[in-house]
């Protein structure tokens, strides 16, 4: 049922998505909530010119407006402004030792100097979760 | 880096002269080194490859041999072997890795990659991650080759060798097998078929014909046919960024494999759930691409025209037109050819042939896709049941019988979208300029995919495309993939 150790020494690049959705930095906290809810995800790299220069996940809009922000303040006041990234090559259990060490739920992995693609918690979760609706669907 | 590519040379029907120009061709230039993908000999006899043996000795460049099915004939891979060495193997340098492996199933045309040999590459691929070229050589095609005839023999199940191959970032992959020259750049993946080089088995005349391909930024393929060169170049990056600010034209849901009836076969719970869900997602479109009934009998399409109340657009499948289907499909279900907007053109196509799983296009339909891509609309899709590509999780049974020609068309044709639902596992795949994305079977007991029965929602925005999996049960979104649109 869970994510199976051998299963953790693959590496990353075979379970990512290659493509990263990305705002730019001058948008609105109300309407990155509205993109992600559009394209069904739970973080947006942020952008200037194209450039990613921050990271913005749900955990950080969350904390944003619990401490008081409006839902029109600009995201480049919650973004995180520490790109955790790894190497495509690495293991998944490598990554998600990163992602335990920064104490975030999404990274950023990078290939050749450039980023590729993001691998997030859910991505696990997801295919846990997926193969338990198959068995509840089962009769 | 650069390489010659060659292939199915067939001794001894051989045309002595072709083979002397390619082998002084190759011996003047300065590619590194060759590439055999297979057929180095016609029936796999001793004679024949000594004489094959004695040929090569012509040639000052080092060379990697693979199997294909004629070497494998009358026990020939025994005797490959002993001339030439190992069937799978690995070739290293500082930048690159080549792996090349066997495909044959002995006396067969057809092909396969053996669960041994696809754990032994994709245990490789994994030991050369750092390779910035990574190449990998069998003979058998991995997707359908256009101008070959009937597309019956692609590997068993290229599907999962294609899904390897582009999990695992490889840049390159060579083919022989059906004696014609083509290059497709499917994803990230450059795949490159040799046409034959010097044997007399020709199709629609084409000349004996090598690649020389180059390596750098980009990966460039010339196809040396005598007389005439051929040049196809890829970038090797992609763009990966795609901004959330582009403008949304139109959404589309893709369902497949409803298989309605009053068995258990048909999940009414996902259905019912999955159809929930759709009225939630606001699409432009909705499609089905076929398998509407489990099997084309009157009480079956009664209890589906119960069902699906929603304005769709339906193809038919297999199970649609078996038994009494053939005419009960348009009784119950409209048909249409075309459906035009200003955003968006579809042709439907109806792929199914009576009693058989296989699917085939025709020359006819061909011309009226042609036709149809003259349409002056922004974007431009095309549906049709049976798969175009090889698809993970399934045996390469589901594929056109034409799908080579057809594949060729639509790419040459830029065709924006393909929608298909054979095989019952999601896909999308950009190949060429054409995304070609395959419907899991939306409530169908019988499925293939661990996420268990889903649906697709394909939305188009002014650049790029983005493609989710919707589980029919409980609505989770899992993203297939997102393409730049080309402009």
């Amino acid at each position: 049922m869970f994510l199976d150790i051998e299963k953790a020494k693959y590496p990353i690049k075979q379970f990512i998505t290659r493509g990263i959705i990305g705002i730019d930095k001058n948008e609105t906290i109300k309407n990155a909530c509205k993109k992600m809810t559009e394209f069904g995800i739970s973080s947006l790299a942020v952008l200037e010119n194209e450039n990613i220069i921050g990271f913005l996940s749900k955990k950080d809009v969350i904390k944003g407006i619990a401490e008081g922000l409006s839902v029109n303040a600009k995201i480049n006041k919650i973004m995180s402004k520490n790109l955790v990234f790894c190497e495509s090559s690495v293991s998944i259990g490598e990554a998600l030792e990163i992602m335990a060490n920064f104490q975030v739920r999404h990274i950023l992995v990078k290939e050749k100097e450039e980023f590729i693609g993001i691998f997030s918690l859910k991505d696990i979760i997801d295919l846990q979760k997926f193969s338990l609706e198959t068995q509840i669907s089962s009769d | 880096m650069k390489i010659a590519h060659i292939s199915d040379t067939h001794f001894p029907q051989i045309i002595k002269e072709s083979f002397d120009r390619s082998i002084e061709k190759i011996n003047n230039s300065d590619i590194e080194f060759v590439i055999h993908t297979g057929d180095l000999v016609d029936r796999g006899y001793l004679r024949e490859y000594e004489e094959a043996i004695q040929s090569f000795s012509k040639l000052k460049k080092p060379i990697i041999f693979v199997p294909g099915n004629h070497d494998g004939k009358n026990v020939g891979l025994k005797l490959f072997e002993n001339f030439i060495g190992p069937l799978n193997g690995v070739k290293e340098g500082k930048d690159y890795v080549v792996i090349y492996l066997n495909s044959v199933i002995p006396d067969m045309n057809e092909g396969r990659i053996s669960n041994s040999s696809f754990l032994w590459l994709k245990e490789t691929l994994r030991g050369h991650l750092d390779k910035e070229i990574k190449i990998v050589c069998f003979h058998h095609h991995l997707v359908p080759v256009p101008n070959t005839g009937r597309e019956r023999n692609v590997l068993f199940n290229s599907g999962d060798v294609l899904d390897l191959l582009l999990k695992y970032g490889v840049n390159l992959v060579l083919n022989g097998h059906k004696h014609y020259p083509n290059v497709y750049k499917l994803e990230d993946l450059v795949i490159v078929n040799a046409g034959t080089m010097c044997s007399i088995k020709t199709r629609l005349g084409d000349k004996n014909s090598f690649n020389i391909i180059e390596i750098d930024d980009k990966i460039k393929v010339k196809t040396l046919r005598f007389g005439e060169i051929r040049e196809r170049e890829y970038e090797r990056k992609k763009e990966r960024i795609y901004n959330v600010n582009s403008e949304k034209l139109f959404r589309i849901v893709q369902i497949a494999g409803t298989c309605i009836d009053n068995s258990d076969i048909f999940n009414k719970k996902m259905f019912l759930n999955a159809f929930k869900k759709i009225s939630t997602l606001n699409p432009d479109f909705i499609v089905h691409c076929g398998d509407i009934v489990n099997e084309g009998l009157n009480k079956n399409y009664t209890l589906a025209a119960k069902y699906l109340k929603t304005p769709i657009f339906f193809v038919p499948g297999p199970r649609d037109i078996n038994y009494l289907g053939y005419n009960l499909f348009p009784k119950y279900f409209d048909f249409i050819e075309t459906h035009v907007t200003k955003k968006v053109a579809f042709k439907f196509l109806n792929s199914c042939q009576y009693d058989s799983d296989i699917g085939v296009i025709g020359r006819g339909e061909l011309d009226r896709i042609k036709q149809f891509s003259r349409i002056p609309s922004e974007f431009k899709a095309i549906v049709l049941h049976h798969n175009l590509l090889p698809i993970e999780n399934t045996r390469e049974k589901g594929l056109l019988e034409d799908a080579g020609d057809i594949l060729y068309e639509l790419t040459r044709l830029k065709i924006d979208l393909v929608l298909t639902g054979h095989s019952s596992h999601p896909s999308a795949r950009k190949i060429e300029n054409t995304l070609v994305v395959n419907a899991n079977s939306l409530s169908c007991k019988r499925q293939r995919n661990l996420f268990g029965n889903s649906f697709n929602i394909i939305d188009v925005y002014k650049d790029f495309i983005y493609v989710s999996e919707i589980q029919s049960l409980s609505g989770s979104r899992h993203v297939l993939g997102i393409w730049k649109r080309k402009i």
